[in-house]
């Protein structure tokens, strides 16, 4: 993926980069979740946001344990690929706080610092669990 | 006989909102791959009438998506591929349009992500249609 990244840096336009976490604004007493985003999601047919929360509930806490796992034995580059991966899973439902927190994951460990992005790892926990908690809130409505 | 598409992404969530919007237009979405590799090898074997390629996946043996992107389009100029991207900038989105996808859709999705996309396939695909009803 690094490689794809410099070639998307390169056909850039000069003095971009690939888009950095998002800046602040997004703090702690935030919803945990958009709620146009969610809106839109439930307004779809076939029950896809029940079925996008189904997928939460597998595939976060499994991803959460392997970028753990990366972080510890020092496998920045797995560690970045996951943090992007949430950072996406995120930006599916509007968990802002969340995006932000797996974009810095993944930043960090794109510059190779495994401590700082273990401290984020940290917040990034709690943050997941709020959103679990919402979107639970969503499929009881 | 209804347009055949294969999904390209390494996110299940990408995947399934892809798949229900093209669903919802009345594709079969004849399968599903995690990376480039992968999603070549699926091509190759089921012949797709439409791709829809992410193009911030990790590469897997040095094999990335703008290597699959250019080469379906060498193999199978009439495929349509949509390009899924989580980078905005209009220069990359051109570079891929110039290079002959129909669409560049950007994520995390909205409301408005799919609507142009589904009106381009609808025109390209007579037998689809944004209007159909699911049983």
């Amino acid at each position: 993926m690094g490689q794809l990244r410099s070639v998307l840096n390169r056909l850039a336009p000069k003095g971009d980069e690939v888009p950095a976490p998002a800046a602040a604004q997004v703090t702690n007493d935030s919803p945990a979740l958009d709620r146009d985003v969610i809106a839109k999601l439930r307004e779809e047919e076939d029950n896809l946001l029940v079925e996008l929360i189904d997928l939460f509930n597998t595939e976060v806490p499994a991803q959460l344990q392997e970028l753990a796992g990366a972080l510890a034995r020092r496998d920045t580059k797995t560690a970045a690929s996951i943090g992007h991966t949430l950072k996406g899973t995120a930006g599916t439902f509007g968990a802002n706080r969340m995006c932000e927190l797996a974009a810095n994951i993944d930043q960090a460990a794109r510059d190779g610092l495994v401590e700082p992005a273990v401290a984020m790892l940290e917040q990034l926990r709690p943050e997941i669990d709020r959103v679990r908690g919402a979107l639970e809130i969503e499929r009881t409505k | 006989m209804a347009a055949r598409a294969l999904i390209i992404d390494d996110s299940p969530f990408a995947r399934k909102i892809i798949r229900h919007h093209l669903a919802k237009l009345g594709c079969i979405v004849a399968g599903e791959a995690e990376n480039a590799a992968q999603g070549l090898k699926m091509f190759r074997e089921l012949k797709a009438d439409i791709v829809t390629l992410d193009v911030m996946m990790p590469e897997i043996d040095g094999f990335n998506s703008m290597a699959a992107f250019r080469q379906i389009r060498r193999e199978a100029p009439e495929t349509q591929i949509i390009v899924v991207s989580v980078v905005p900038f209009e220069k990359t989105r051109e570079t891929f349009l110039d290079e002959g996808a129909i669409a560049y859709v950007v994520k995390p999705f909205n409301q408005y992500s799919f609507k142009a996309v589904q009106q381009k396939l609808v025109r390209l695909f007579p037998e689809l249609s944004e209007d159909r009803v699911i049983a």
